[in-house]
């Protein structure tokens, strides 16, 4: 199985934090706020396209709203797959983080 | 919460920019942060919040953009790629239709160009002007002017840079034993200053002016000595005259109205020149340089009376032609603007025939991609996408037809400059022109051959196409009028240029046959020269001792082609007030027996009575005409000469001959005896002679007794009267060449809409056969569609090529009548070729077996 990037790894985790409200501007502020830094709509929406090509992630559509001019919001939820992913990366993470000496380094 | 809608403008640009899979969860997301942010920090930073996306995605939207069009781009490569390879035989046809169309609009291109840059190798050619004179009295234009004018305009005229005096003549070059004749020029030193004809060798300022220098070209160089070094060896010129080699010049160029082999110093000229000072003796061609935008009609004004101030009475007027408009516009040029005109119009002719077969082809085959449109449509294709992927298509086609082309003109250009005497050559090296007037016209090939299938497929409705109710039957085909009537303009033009290459060839034969007045088989002309021209009357009984020659007589001009206009001749009854203009020959007391003329008034010239040889006159018919007298015979006549006017009596008048092409009226003539101007004998030889050559040698070595220092040269009277009409000869074989591929492109798409039409009523002609059709009724049947077309073509086309021919046939003064039998005549060929292009398609549908054509599904 391909290994997720960090940026995917990171929206994954924020679209299952967010459970039922998970959609382009959720996950961007999950995003920035995890990171501290300012992504761009399109990096995200990029890398979900890229997440449901390879079927880690679903869309849903929801109901339109007003605030939106009437569009209707794409909310993603995550596949089994979506979650096999997350648990393998945590799984490496926790592997290559263990029995390393201590290192001190000024944040 | 109140809500706000963000700019309209910037939505629209967004909404086109984002990428479409995602467009309407983003555009929402964008404007639900609009509404936020106008919440909480006010509407304007919200605005400038959502201007400021379109900048942000930008650069991912080029990204995108080009990373689909390239995709896209290579689907309908290879959907145009596995459609050609599926329908070969279609595909040829209309590869095969553009290339043709496109390697002949290349010749003709190459040709047009050449033609136009004639003489624009020059440094200085937009500068340069050559002088001629207009002689009002009779509207005529001499390039030629008197030999003081050239030094004056210098002088007298701060416009004028350098001015060159150019006399032409030829010459017999010898050099120990080799000797060969040539064409050569009296020119001043400055023609190399004012031309640009680089030297190989030798100093260019130089060169000319000492008076025994002579500048050979480098094909005389080699000629005369090899791979010697010429430079300071002597030549002699006319058994007479020594030079030293001070120069080689490069050939001159194919495209140079200026075509010497050798040059001489003027100085020679003028000192030969009995009156050089004399302002009225027109004789020789001037070049003037002028300065750089000098406005040249202003400044021919300024000249124009210079004549007249340097006392020529009733003196020309002077006049300036530029030197690039010679070739083509200047009488004695050799071009002609006209044929420019009409030879472009050819090129474009067959190329609108090429792409009406492609449009016609495309369309007919258009339900084998019509599933492809629809759902090219379904999956969101827009109709522009679609006219793009048409257009693109054909453009494709045409690109793989001008390689076609190329290859073809690569192929045909050694027999087209065979037959337009040029040297044209396919150079891509350098010349970026070509090649992107090359591209230029494959470009315009495809946009225009794919505009009507690209409109048309791109027109089809998806809910039709994809719902089993589309089918293309005949009945649709048929209705289709736009494409009728492409094939009657491509039929049109192909009648149109039958007819013309009728007239043409028509035209030509009445030349040919024309009764000239006199008998112009079996008769030689040899220039005389030497002691051949000083002993005439010796040579002459010397030649009639064989019995198999049965006339021999001389001339100062040769009969076919007579030019010496003279005016100032005085007659008895003269009208003093009418000018006399006519057209002189000197000849000897047997020519008009020699050429079997008729003389219809008074007697031929006689030996018997020994005044003729001084004062007897025959006239013409035209010059009868031409003085208005009755009774001509007895008058008294007189020409103006060197020695004052030679006063005499028309004793006879000559039935009225051609002396000049057909194309010029016959002119008012006299003849009268000068042995002192025989320039050329006639020699009339027994027409059942079979052993001709042995005739010529045994001349050869007559000729080789007395003028042994010549080389003996002879002409046929009647190959030499059929060079005059090679311009004729040669445009007749270029129309015929191109009426037959404009024709065999059309066949060639009519072949295929032929094929393409019985394919569709496959299932009709079935069940015609099953309820008793005949295969013959089936011929007609499938036939009489394509031939109407055809009919309607003919009545379109008679009137143009009526006019257009009517027009051309007025450049000459004798012509044939056009006649109706040549439009029936390419009524009927044209129907008749399409007929049988047809007919095969029809034929093969007619015997097919229905069992197979109904067998299906």
């Amino acid at each position: 199985m391909r290994m997720i990037s960090r940026l995917e790894e990171i929206i994954l985790l924020s679209i299952w934090r967010l459970q039922d409200d998970a959609y382009g501007i959720t996950i961007q502020e999950e995003v920035i706020k995890a990171t501290g830094k300012a992504w761009l709509t399109g990096s995200i929406y990029a890398s979900l396209s890229r997440l449901l090509k390879h079927g880690l992630v679903v869309s849903i559509e929801g109901e339109p709203t007003a605030e939106r001019g009437g569009r209707r919001k794409i909310y993603y939820k995550l596949t089994p797959e979506g979650q096999r992913a997350l648990l393998a990366v945590k799984r490496v993470n926790s592997i290559i983080w263990s029995d390393i000496p201590v290192f001190e380094v000024e944040e | 919460m109140r809500i706000i809608s963000p700019p309209k403008i910037a939505s629209w640009i967004l909404e086109r920019m984002l990428d479409p899979r995602v467009r309407y969860s983003a555009l929402g997301d964008f404007e639900e942060k609009f509404n936020a942010i106008a919440n909480q920090k006010g509407v304007f930073k919200a605005r400038i919040f959502y201007w400021m996306q379109i900048f942000i995605l930008f650069p991912s939207f080029i990204r995108n953009l080009i990373y689909w069009s390239g995709e896209m781009i290579v689907n309908y490569l290879k959907i145009a790629f596995r459609n050609m390879n599926r329908n070969k035989g279609y595909s040829f046809i209309n590869i095969a239709g553009l290339a043709i169309g496109m390697a002949i609009c290349i010749l003709i291109l190459l040709w047009v160009q050449d033609e136009l840059n004639f003489d624009r190798f020059h440094e200085n050619a937009e500068n340069i002007y050559r002088l001629n004179m207009h002689d009002q009295r009779y509207g005529v234009v001499w390039p030629i002017v008197s030999i003081p004018v050239g030094p004056a305009l210098k002088q007298e005229f701060p416009e004028v840079m350098d001015s060159v005096r150019v006399s032409d003549f030829s010459g017999l070059v010898t050099r120990e034993e080799k000797k060969s004749d040539e064409i050569g020029a009296y020119v001043d030193p400055s023609f190399f200053e004012i031309f640009s004809f680089p030297f190989v060798k030798g100093d260019s300022k130089t060169a000319l002016s000492a008076p025994s220098s002579i500048v050979i070209s480098e094909e005389m160089a080699h000629k005369f000595f090899g791979t010697g070094d010429p430079l300071g060896k002597n030549l002699k010129l006319n058994n007479a005259l020594d030079f030293t080699v001070t120069g080689v010049i490069k050939d001159m160029p194919q495209n140079s109205h200026l075509d010497f082999d050798f040059l001489l110093p003027f100085e020679i000229f003028e000192q030969k020149d009995r009156d050089p000072s004399n302002w009225g003796r027109f004789q020789i061609y001037t070049y003037a340089m002028l300065q750089d935008s000098t406005p040249f009609k202003d400044f021919e004004n300024k000249i124009a009376g210079l004549l007249q101030e340097h006392n020529v009475r009733e003196g020309p007027k002077l006049g300036l032609e530029p030197l690039i408009r010679i070739h083509l516009y200047a009488a004695d040029g050799g071009g002609d603007m006209r044929y420019v005109y009409i030879f472009s119009i050819i090129a474009v002719f067959i190329l609108v025939i090429a792409c009406i077969n492609f449009m016609n082809l495309t369309t007919a085959r258009s339900f084998t991609r019509a599933k492809e449109v629809g759902m090219r449509k379904v999956t969101g294709a827009k109709r522009a996408d679609l006219i793009k992927q048409f257009m693109g298509e054909s453009v494709l086609f045409s690109f793989i037809g001008l390689a076609l082309a190329t290859v073809l003109v690569i192929l045909l250009l050694p027999a087209f400059n065979n037959l337009a005497s040029k040297q044209l050559a396919l150079n891509p090296q350098g010349n970026w022109n070509s090649i992107l007037g090359f591209a230029a016209i494959a470009l315009f090939t495809g946009l225009l051959a794919g505009s009507y299938p690209a409109l048309f497929l791109s027109s089809f409705r998806p809910t039709h196409i994809l719902t089993r109710s589309f089918f293309p039957t005949a009945g649709r085909a048929k209705k289709n009028l736009f494409r009728k009537a492409l094939v009657v303009i491509q039929f049109s033009i192909s009648v149109f240029l039958i007819i013309s290459t009728f007239v043409i060839f028509k035209q030509i034969h009445f030349i040919q046959n024309r009764n000239l007045g006199y008998d112009k088989d079996h008769i030689l002309s040899i220039p005389l020269r030497g002691a051949a021209a000083q002993q005439y009357e010796a040579f002459k009984s010397e030649l009639l001792r064989d019995s198999r020659i049965l006339h021999v007589t001389a001339t100062s001009e040769v009969p076919i082609l007579i030019y010496k206009v003279h005016i100032g001749y005085d007659w008895e009854g003269k009208d003093p007030s009418k000018e006399s203009r006519m057209t002189e020959v000197l000849v000897d007391h047997d020519f008009i027996e020699t050429l079997n003329m008729t003389v219809i008034q008074g007697r031929d010239f006689s030996k018997d009575y020994a005044t003729d040889a001084l004062e007897a006159y025959i006239i013409n018919e035209a010059a009868v005409k031409a003085m208005d007298i009755e009774s001509p015979v007895g008058k008294r006549f007189s020409t103006p000469t060197h020695a004052g006017m030679r006063e005499g009596t028309i004793i006879g008048v000559v039935k009225d001959f051609h002396f000049r092409p057909l194309r010029d009226e016959i002119d008012p003539l006299v003849m009268f005896i000068g042995p002192e101007q025989f320039n050329f004998l006639c020699v009339r030889v027994k027409p059942d002679t079979s052993d001709l050559p042995g005739i010529i040698r045994y001349i050869e070595n007559v000729w080789q007794k007395f003028a042994p220092n010549f080389p003996f040269m002879y002409n046929f009277f009647d190959s030499t009267f059929d060079r005059l009409y090679r311009s004729e000869q040669k445009t007749g074989s270029v129309f015929g060449y191109f009426t037959f591929l404009a024709i065999f492109i059309s066949c060639l798409g009519l072949f295929g809409l032929a094929a393409q039409m019985s394919e569709m009523r496959t299932k009709e002609i079935g069940i015609r056969k099953v309820l008793g059709a005949s295969v013959s009724g089936i011929t007609l049947l499938l036939s009489k569609d394509f031939l109407k077309w055809v009919v309607v073509a003919n009545v379109v086309a008679w009137p143009f090529a009526f006019f257009a021919m009517n027009k051309w046939l007025q450049n000459f003064a004798y012509k044939t009548n056009i006649g109706i039998e040549i439009f029936v005549l390419s009524g009927i060929l044209a129907f008749v070729i399409a007929l049988i292009t047809v007919s095969y398609q029809s034929i093969k549908a007619a015997v097919a077996n229905p069992v197979d054509s109904l067998r299906y599904e």
